[in-house]
C-alpha cells in the first residue's frame, strides 16, 4: 500500500521558547535558503504519492521570507502529488505570519493553518518567552480566517496560578475568530528545555496536580459547549475539521518525512534525521539520506504504541486491529474490567476507549495495557 | 621465634581487649602489632584484626580472631602473645564468652574521656566469671577531654579494680604500647595444661573464607592437634581429616608440628557446612578421645524477620545469598517462607538487632541484592487452645482461633548515663514497660539503672531512643532470661481492605492504638497515588484502630503525541510500568519496598 502522508519540517525560530523541546533554532537566515534546497533535493527522493496529507511544522515555517516560502512551496508541488480531498497543513506564528505570507501558502494549495497563539494574556505570553502579544495574536488569526477555511490555534494552559477564568478568556477566541480547530496542551516541562532546568533548581514553573486536573476537566466542559467534540486528548473540533494528518499518526498508519530532525515511520522502520540543520544541509547534498538514528519497531513496541495512541482517540483503540497483532480480549479483559467498574474506560465489540473521567489519567490507565519490553 | 610443640608453657600468654564500642580495641590491637613488629609499619592497615570491609566501617568486631605475636620481654626471653579478638556487641554475649574462655588475662580498656560503659562492665563481669587476670587501660589520654584520674578512681570505685594498676595510654599515638606489653607478661598467668594429655581444644570462632573453605579457631587446653590428625568435633558429633594447622601472624602460617597445650592457632579440614562447627564446641582425636569442655550451648535466633526479594533481584539469588551468609555465619538461620503480597522470601533468624542490620547490609552490598525486610519480631510462645504449645516468629503464625495465652522473652537491660539523665531513662523505660530493678552509682557521676524489660520493646530501636533521651552519653546493654505471659494483641494493617502478613505486628494491648496510627501514617506517605482513592486501616481482628487514605491520582495525561514523539513517549510510559513493577502489589494497591521499611521505623519517628 502506498504511503499516503508526509511530514516537512523547517526548523528555524524567531527565538526558542524555554519550554519548548521540538526541533528547532533560533536565527542562522543565512542557511535559509540552502537548507530549502536540501529539503527539497531530499524531498525529490520520495515516491510522487498522491499523498492525502502534508504537514508543514517547525520551528516557524512562517519565518521564511515569502520568496523563499514560494520557492519551497512550488518545490514541493512540482514533485508531489496530491488527492483530490487533500489536507496541507502549515504552521504559522503571529511573530512572522502575515497576509502576504498567507497568500503565499494558500496560492500554492496549502489549505489548513495551524498558529501557536498560546495564550491571549500579554503576562503569560512574556512568561513562556513568545515573542508576539495578545493583539498581535488575535491580528494574525484575523488574517488567517480571511485567508483559510481550516484554522487551528494552540493554546497552551496549567500555567502557574492559572484559574479557570483565565483559561476560559483564552478559549473565548475560537468563538472570537471562527476558529473550528483547537489544540490545547498543557506546559509539560520537557528534559533538556530552559524551563525544565529552572523547574529542578525549585522555580515555580507549573500548577498543582489538583489545579492542573480542575482546568483540563474545565476546558472539556467549555469546549464542549462551544461545540468542539474531543477527538484526541489535546486536540478538538468541530465535526469535519479534525487534523487528518495526525489522526494517521495516532492509528499507525506509514509516513513520510523530510527536514532536520523529521521522524518518518516505514514499514516497521522509524527514521530519524539529523537534528542540526547544517549537518542536514551537508548529508543531503553529499547525496546522503541524513539519517542519524533507525529504530526498528518490534512487535510488542507496536502493540504499546496501538494502545497508547489509540487510546489518545476519543474513538479508542479498535478491537480487529489489536487481534490482527496478536491481542486478543482474554489479553486485556482483567483490566479493562476493572476500570470500567470505576468508570475510566469502556469497550464495545470494536473498540476500547478513555471515558471522559479517564481522560486526565489517561497514561497511569495505559500503563496497564502495556506489554512488558526486555531491557 | 616459632614455637611449635612447645615444651614450657611459661612463655605463651594468651590474652583479650575488652572494651566498650568506639573505645579503641582496634586500633591498640594494631598498636601491639605494629611496636613487636608482627606487622611492617608499611603493611599496617587501620583495624587490621576485623577482617569485612563492613566490619571496619561500622567499626564493630563481628567475627573473633587470634593473632600469635613474638615479644622480647626485658628478662631476655621472647614470649608468645595470643590476642584473642572478642566480638563487642550485646548480641555477640555468647561468643564473647568462648574467646574469654580461651584467655588467661584481659586488657580493659576504658575511654580515659567517657569513663566506664555498659559495655565494659557487662564484658568485665563476663570477664570476672572467667577468672581472668584484668590489665585496666585508660585509653586516649591525648584528647582534651581525657580525665584519666577521675576515671581511674571510677575504674575502683566500680570495677573493684585497683586506680593504681591503671596504664595510661594513648593506642592511636602509640603512648603506654610498652606498659602494655610489660603487664601482659609480667601481670597474666601462663597458660596451664598437659600436652601428653588427650586432645582437648576449645573452639571460639569459625569463618568461612572463599579459598581456604571453613577455617576453625581454637585453643589447646590439653593434648596436640597436626596436620593429618583425624579429629571429632563432640558436640556435633563430626570427624575431619586436619589438612593444616597453624597461627595468624597475622597470615595464615602452617605449622609442621602442630600446637599443643595452651596455644593458640586455626585448623582447616574437610569441612562442608559452618553449622556443623559450633562455637564452643570441644575439639578431641577421634582415636583418644577426651571429654568436652563446659560451657557450651546453641545460639538460638531471638530476632526474626522475613527478607524478600525485591526490584531486579531474584528468588533463587536471595536463596544463593541467604546460604552463603549463613556458611560465614552460623548464628543466622533462615527458611523459605511466603509472604502473601510480598511473594516468595525467607524467615530469618537473628541474635538481634545488631545482628540483623548487618546480615541485611552484607546481603544488599556484598551480594549486591534489592531486599525488602519485614517488621522484626522475637519468638513468642502460645498456649492453644487445644492445650498444646506453640513457638511462632512471625505474626502471622497465630492461628485465625487464637490462643489461651502468649510469652514473650524478657531481657535484664542495664542503661548506664550520666546522673542527670536517670528520669528521662526512667520514662524511656516505663514506655517500654520496663520493671525497675535497681540503680547504682558508679562513681559520682554515673549511675546504673537494671529494669526487666520484654525483648521486643528492647529490639525495637530501644538504643536510638535511649540515645536522644540522653543526649548520646547514655548505653545499654541486655541480656535476655526467659518467658512471661503478656497481654499482647496482633495489630493488622489493610491495604485498601487488604491486610498484609509482612505489616502485621505484635504488640502490648496499651500500645496497639498508638502503634496502629503510626504504623499507617508512615503507609500514607508512602503510598503513590493510584487511580482509586486507597484506604488504610490498621486493626485488631475486626476492630479498626487507626484509618487514613491516599487520594486518587488527579491528572496524568501526556500534553502531545506527535510523530516524532511517538518513541520517546512510548518508552517513558514503558520505564514508568517497570517502576511500579518493581513494586509489591498488596491487593490492587502497588506499595513500594521503602514503605515496609518506613512502617519499620514509625515508632521512632512518632516518638520524637
Amino acid at each position: 500500500m502506498s504511503i499516503r502522508h508526509c511530514y516537512i519540517h523547517i526548523p528555524y525560530c524567531a527565538s526558542k521558547c524555554p519550554y519548548c523541546d521540538f526541533n528547532s533554532i533560533a536565527g542562522r537566515s543565512d542557511e535559509w535558503t540552502v537548507y530549502v534546497q536540501a529539503l527539497l533535493q531530499e524531498l525529490r527522493r520520495l515516491p510522487t504519492g498522491p499523498y492525502d496529507t502534508l504537514f508543514m511544522g517547525g520551528g516557524t515555517p512562517t519565518i521564511l521570507p515569502p520568496e523563499l516560502l514560494s520557492t519551497l512551496l512550488s518545490g514541493i508541488r512540482s514533485h508531489i502529488d496530491l488527492s483530490d480531498d487533500y489536507e496541507w497543513t502549515c504552521e504559522a506564528n503571529p511573530s512572522s505570519a502575515d497576509a502576504e505570507r498567507f497568500k503565499v501558502l494558500a496560492e500554492h494549495g496549502v489549505n489548513r493553518v495551524s498558529v501557536g497563539v498560546q495564550s491571549t494574556d500579554d503576562a503569560t505570553l512574556s512568561f513562556l518567552g513568545r515573542a508576539h502579544n495578545a493583539a498581535e495574536a488575535h491580528h494574525t488569526l484575523a488574517e488567517a480566517t480571511a485567508q483559510f477555511e481550516r484554522v487551528s490555534a494552540d493554546i497552551m494552559f496549567g500555567l502557574p496560578q492559572q484559574t479557570a477564568e483565565d483559561l476560559k478568556r483564552d478559549l473565548n477566541l475560537y468563538k472570537q475568530h471562527g476558529i473550528t480547530h483547537a489544540s490545547v496542551y498543557h506546559l509539560t516541562m520537557e528534559l533538556g528545555t530552559e524551563f525544565h532546568a529552572r523547574y529542578k533548581h525549585g522555580e515555580q514553573l507549573n500548577c498543582s496536580e489538583q489545579q492542573s486536573g480542575e482546568l483540563f476537566d474545565c476546558l472539556m466542559t467549555e469546549l464542549a459547549t462551544m461545540g468542539f467534540h474531543q477527538y484526541e486528548t489535546s486536540n478538538f473540533a468541530h465535526s469535519g475539521a479534525e487534523c487528518r494528518h495526525n489522526i494517521a499518526y495516532w492509528t499507525g498508519q506509514n509516513y513520510h518525512a523530510v527536514g532536520a530532525g523529521a521522524v518518518s515511520t516505514i514499514h516497521g522502520q522509524r527514521c530519524t534525521r539529523h537534528k542540526h540543520p547544517k549537518q542536514y544541509i551537508n548529508s543531503i547534498t553529499a547525496g546522503q539520506n541524513a539519517i542519524q538514528h533507525t529504530e526498528t519497531i518490534s512487535d510488542i513496541d507496536r502493540i504499546n504504541e496501538t494502545w497508547m495512541l489509540g487510546f489518545r482517540l476519543q474513538r479508542g483503540v479498535c478491537i480487529q486491529h489489536l487481534e490482527q497483532l496478536g491481542i486478543t480480549q482474554d489479553c486485556w479483559q482483567q483490566q479493562a474490567g476493572a476500570l470500567q467498574t470505576d468508570g475510566l474506560i469502556d469497550f464495545n465489540n470494536t473498540h476500547i476507549w478513555i471515558t471522559r473521567a479517564g481522560r486526565a489519567v489517561q497514561d497511569a490507565i495505559t500503563q496497564q495495557f502495556f506489554l512488558d519490553t526486555e531491557d | 621465634m616459632l614455637r611449635g610443640m612447645s615444651d614450657s608453657l611459661d612463655t605463651i600468654r594468651n590474652f583479650c581487649i575488652i572494651a566498650h564500642i568506639d573505645h579503641g580495641k582496634s586500633t591498640l590491637a594494631d598498636r601491639l602489632l605494629q611496636q613487636t613488629g608482627a606487622v611492617a609499619d608499611r603493611n599496617m592497615q587501620d583495624q587490621l584484626l576485623d577482617d569485612m570491609e563492613l566490619e571496619r566501617e561500622r567499626g564493630i568486631t563481628i567475627k573473633a580472631r587470634a593473632v600469635c605475636i613474638d615479644y622480647k620481654h626485658s628478662d631476655g626471653k621472647t614470649y608468645q602473645l595470643n590476642l584473642i579478638d572478642t566480638p563487642g556487641h550485646v548480641d555477640f554475649t555468647y561468643e564473647v564468652t568462648r574467646s574469654l574462655q580461651a584467655c588467661e588475662g584481659a586488657l580493659l580498656l576504658v575511654d580515659a574521656a567517657q569513663g566506664v560503659e555498659a559495655q565494659t562492665m557487662a564484658n568485665f563481669l563476663l570477664a570476672l566469671d572467667q577468672d581472668l587476670e584484668i590489665v585496666p587501660i585508660l585509653n586516649k589520654i591525648d584528647l582534651p577531654a581525657a580525665q584519666p584520674e577521675e576515671v581511674a578512681i571510677e575504674v575502683e570505685e566500680s570495677l573493684g579494680l585497683d586506680a593504681e594498676s591503671c596504664i595510661q595510654a594513648s593506642a592511636k599515638k602509640g603512648i603506654g604500647v610498652p606498659e602494655i606489653l610489660s603487664a601482659i607478661v609480667e601481670r597474666m598467668p601462663a597458660p596451664i595444661g598437659n600436652a601428653n594429655a588427650p586432645l582437648q581444644a576449645l573452639i571460639f570462632d569459625a569463618v568461612y573464607d572463599e579459598y581456604r573453605g571453613i577455617i576453625v579457631y581454637f585453643r589447646v587446653i590439653n593434648g596436640s592437634i597436626k596436620r593429618g590428625d583425624n579429629i571429632r568435633l563432640i558436640r556435633s558429633k563430626k570427624l575431619y581429616e586436619v589438612t593444616e594447622v597453624g597461627r595468624l601472624r597475622p597470615q595464615m602460617t602452617a605449622e609442621k608440628n602442630g600446637l599443643a597445650a595452651g596455644e593458640v592457632g586455626y585448623f582447616t579440614g574437610s569441612i562442608k557446612a559452618l553449622a556443623d562447627v559450633k562455637v564452643g564446641d570441644t575439639i578431641t582425636l577421634d582415636k583418644d578421645r577426651a571429654e568436652p569442655l563446659k560451657g557450651f550451648h546453641d545460639a538460638k535466633p531471638m530476632v526474626h524477620c522475613g527478607l524478600y526479594p525485591s526490584g531486579e533481584t531474584t528468588y533463587d539469588q536471595l536463596r544463593e545469598s541467604v546460604e552463603k551468609l549463613q556458611i560465614n555465619d552460623a548464628s543466622f538461620t533462615w527458611e523459605p517462607e511466603s509472604g502473601g503480597a510480598l511473594g516468595q522470601g525467607f524467615r530469618c533468624g537473628f541474635l538481634g538487632m545488631l545482628h540483623m542490620e548487618i546480615c541485611q547490609e552484607r546481603l544488599e552490598r556484598e551480594f549486591d541484592l534489592d531486599v525488602v525486610q519485614t517488621a522484626p519480631t522475637v519468638t513468642y510462645q502460645l498456649k492453644l487452645k487445644d492445650g498444646s504449645d506453640k513457638e511462632i516468629t512471625t505474626p502471622a503464625e497465630i492461628p485465625e482461633e487464637g490462643y489461651e495465652a502468649i510469652k514473650e522473652p524478657m531481657a535484664t537491660v542495664n542503661f548506664m548515663a550520666p546522673s542527670s539523665y536517670v528520669g528521662a531513662i526512667m520514662t524511656l523505660a516505663t514506655e517500654r514497660r520496663g520493671i525497675f530493678l535497681r540503680q547504682e552509682y558508679m562513681g559520682k557521676e554515673r549511675c546504673v539503672l537494671t529494669y526487666q524489660m520484654p525483648l521486643a520493646e528492647v529490639i525495637y530501636d530501644l538504643f536510638d531512643q535511649l540515645k536522644s533521651h540522653t543526649s548520646g552519653y547514655g548505653t545499654m546493654d541486655y541480656d535476655i532470661y526467659g518467658f512471661e505471659e503478656a497481654d499482647l494483641v496482633k495489630v493488622d494493617v489493610l491495604v485498601h481492605h487488604e491486610p498484609c502478613d509482612a505489616l502485621a505486628i505484635i504488640c502490648h494491648r496499651s500500645t496497639a492504638e498508638y502503634r496502629g496510627r503510626a504504623m499507617i501514617k508512615a503507609l500514607k506517605s508512602e503510598i503513590p497515588k493510584h487511580l482509586f482513592e486507597v484506604a488504610l486501616q490498621a486493626a485488631i481482628g475486626k476492630k479498626v484502630i487507626a484509618r487514613e487514605s491516599v487520594r486518587a491520582v488527579r491528572k496524568d495525561v501526556t500534553a502531545k503525541c506527535y510523530g516524532g514523539d511517538i518513541s520517546r513517549k512510548r518508552k517513558l510510559l514503558e520505564k514508568q510500568k517497570k517502576g511500579k513493577k518493581r513494586m509489591k502489589m498488596i491487593g490492587n494497591v502497588e506499595v513500594p519496598q521503602g514503605a515496609f521499611m518506613a512502617v519499620l521505623k514509625s515508632r521512632s519517628a512518632d516518638r520524637e
